[in-house]
């Protein structure tokens, strides 16, 4: 669900996705020199991340962790 | 954390496209501009995710009194007809200042003349391949967004890539422009009546920030609570929740913005996909199976469709003829590349042919995006001296009800940006600035920081919650009615006195979620009280005790403003005669678009 992994092989450190992702979801991990998944909940799958990373190290499923009241059922 | 302060002449707030004009616009008029973003400067907000422009040029045989009436006629004459004719004349000067800056465009194919998706069969599928940078008075590729034939008039540009900001946040640090980011705004300051600076603080390491300034162009973005379409999640209506707290009279609140989602997949409006990839043979069904749409669908409405729920034939379904996919693989390619999401991989990622498979759709509540925000003049100054407003912060009036035209919410980013830089540059001239005291700093320490030390009580997660839960169902905001209008607007009292109080942040970006529902309150008080003033429908404003327009009583603007006494005081203006136009018109030709409330 949401953003699902960045793949810590194909990861180059280039922290695209940390300044791409509008919500603030991925932070950069200092000591790994990997970027990171944070707030997950926080994703709204706008897939700036996934489309913007250079080594196709980020996978977005398209459905949000929280749920959000529909305006009917 | 030591509170650090800054001093400059220009603040501006927010790193979108009317941040960047806005700021841009200052700095080469001379002053000394931050500009401050919650997330980062070039890839947040709305208009990362825009890639369309409306754009005027009457050397390209555009006849400007037909792109009038459209947004006047789908605006339904609440239009201030003075910003309708600001965006089109000026228009062109700032797509030529974007070409300038390095921002590339889609370009037209050499030898060919008029719009792709006047003659096509598959609309605006057809589309150019060549993105680049058009010389003077060279036509870029344009289009008209053929499947809303109301909105025949007007013709639209493309952005050559998603992070069309990048170059702006280029050209900014190139000419001197401080960029801070992760930074949130919460509070303007003000002395003596005027603007003296802003307080917020950063949301990795919680260090609060203190500026002081000549002016502040609060460019925000638009009110909106986080809702079933993901371009606009960072718009909490910050811009709209600060300047209201600071005294500025608002205008064009108690209007309201649907968008089209699956229900399965509902974080991009299908709406846009649907029509640029041509698929005009799709239709719409109700829970009976029956197409329900009329003509006036084509209309920019989105009240039809709630409406056949609201009489019981939900739910809603979107029904695709079985099309071959392979006639559509360029204009898929091209789709993802340059649309708001990519669009088709997550409806693949999500299991769903859109060529083949029926799914079911509802319409998502955004917020107020286009129509409502701080009252500006054409100097885009608000009623606070120092403070000015662009882009969806702005409540220029300029759409009236409803989105006169796909594009028009970037052109007037563009040339309200620029107008506020313009202005507020202006202002700042020789204006001494304000140092503020070490105890006054601790106090805003305070105030930014408070919900942090609690560490107990309501979640902020739980008050978006509850929020969602109140606003969101489409007998709310959308088919409206006088008491559904007010309990919701005593759960929003209920909230912001009982719940926000005892709400704390979990850790510093925790504290952006509890200043972001601290706005959504603020402005969700405005937009309900607003609402139940406003006793007619008109456009996308749709009242199910009030089904019809009322031009004797409600050619009027509405403006909400903190009295003294801290309460909300509203009042009205009226538009001006010449701008109502022909009164003598039966109703039905007067308004394209008619409700048909009557169960069936």
């Amino acid at each position: 669900m949401a953003i699902e992994r960045i793949d810590k092989e194909k990861c180059i450190g280039c922290q695209k996705c940390v300044d791409a992702c509008i919500m603030d979801v991925i932070r950069f991990d200092e000591t790994e020199k990997k970027a990171v998944i944070k707030y997950p909940k926080e994703c709204y799958c706008c897939y700036n991340c996934e489309v913007g990373c250079p080594s196709g190290a980020i996978y977005v499923d398209p459905r949000r962790l929280r749920p959000i009241t529909p305006a009917w059922s | 954390m030591a509170a650090q302060c800054f001093k400059t002449d220009v603040l501006v707030v927010g790193g979108g496209l009317a941040g960047f004009h806005a700021a841009i616009t200052a700095r080469e008029a001379g002053a000394k501009v931050i500009m401050v973003e919650k997330n980062y400067s070039g890839t947040s907000g709305h208009s990362t995710f825009a890639r369309d422009m409306m754009l005027f040029h009457e050397e390209w045989g555009d006849c400007l009194q037909d792109w009038r009436d459209q947004f006047i006629h789908i605006g339904e004459y609440i239009n201030d007809q003075e910003w309708v004719d600001i965006l089109l004349k000026e228009g062109y000067d700032r797509f030529r200042d974007m070409v300038n800056w390095g921002m590339p465009f889609y370009l037209r194919e050499p030898g060919t003349t008029g719009f792709p998706g006047d003659d096509h069969p598959y609309g605006n599928a057809v589309m150019s391949d060549k993105i680049g940078f058009p010389k003077p008075e060279e036509e870029p590729f344009r289009y008209r967004h053929q499947r809303t034939k109301y909105r025949k008039s007007t013709a639209i540009i493309k952005f050559g890539k998603r992070e069309k900001l990048m170059d702006a946040r280029k050209k900014a640090l190139s000419i001197g422009i401080e960029i801070i980011d992760h930074v949130m705004m919460t509070e303007l300051i003000k002395r003596d009546g005027r603007i003296a600076g802003a307080m917020g603080f950063n949301t990795r390491d919680g260090g609060v920030y203190v500026f002081e300034c000549g002016a502040v162009v609060m460019a925000c973005g638009s009110l909106t609570f986080k809702p079933a379409y993901f371009s606009v999640q960072c718009n909490t209506g910050d811009g709209v929740a600060m300047g209201y707290r600071a005294g500025a009279e608002l205008t064009g609140m108690e209007f309201g913005t649907g968008m089209w989602v699956c229900k399965d997949v509902d974080s991009v409006t299908i709406d846009g996909p649907v029509a640029e990839l041509g698929l005009t043979e799709d239709c719409f069904t109700n829970g009976k199976g029956e197409e329900f749409l009329d003509d006036t669908a084509h209309l920019p409405t989105n009240i039809h469709w709630p409406l056949e729920v609201h009489k019981g034939k939900g739910p809603l379904f979107h029904e695709p003829y079985n099309y071959d996919r392979s006639n559509f693989e360029d204009a898929l390619k091209k789709y993802d590349e340059t649309a708001e999401g990519p669009w088709l991989t997550m409806m693949d990622r999500a299991g769903i042919d859109i060529f083949h498979d029926r799914f079911e759709q509802y319409m998502s509540f955004i917020g107020n995006i286009w129509p409502g925000g701080l009252k500006i003049n054409t100097k885009c100054e608000t009623s606070v001296p120092g403070l000015y407003a662009a882009g969806d912060s702005a409540g220029s009036n300029f759409t009236g009800p409803t989105y006169g035209t796909l594009g028009s919410g970037m052109c007037h980013a563009a040339v309200t940006g620029h107008r506020a830089g313009k202005f507020a540059a202006e202002y700042v001239g020789e204006r001494d600035s304000v140092t503020f005291t070490q105890a006054e700093i601790r106090e805003f320490e305070q105030a930014v920081m408070g919900a942090l030390e609690r560490g107990y009580g309501f979640t902020t997660e739980h008050v978006l919650t509850r929020i969602q839960q109140t606003l969101f169902p489409y007998e709310v905001r959308i088919i409206m009615k006088e008491d559904r209008l007010k309990a919701a607007l005593t759960m929003i009292e209920f909230f912001r006195d009982h719940l926000l109080p005892k709400t704390y942040a979990s850790d510093f970006r925790d504290l952006r979620n509890y200043h972001e529902v601290r706005n959504m309150i603020v402005g969700a008080e405005v937009m309900l009280k607003t609402a139940i003033m406003r006793q007619e429908s008109r456009g996308w404003f749709f009242r199910e005790d009030y089904p019809r327009r009322d031009d004797e009583n409600w050619l009027k603007w509405i403006i909400a403003q903190k009295g003294q006494d801290g309460e909300m005081t509203l009042s009205t203006q009226d538009i001006p005669m010449e701008w109502r136009g022909d009164l003598s018109l039966p109703y039905e030709e007067r308004y394209m678009l008619q409700y048909r409330l009557e169960e069936d």
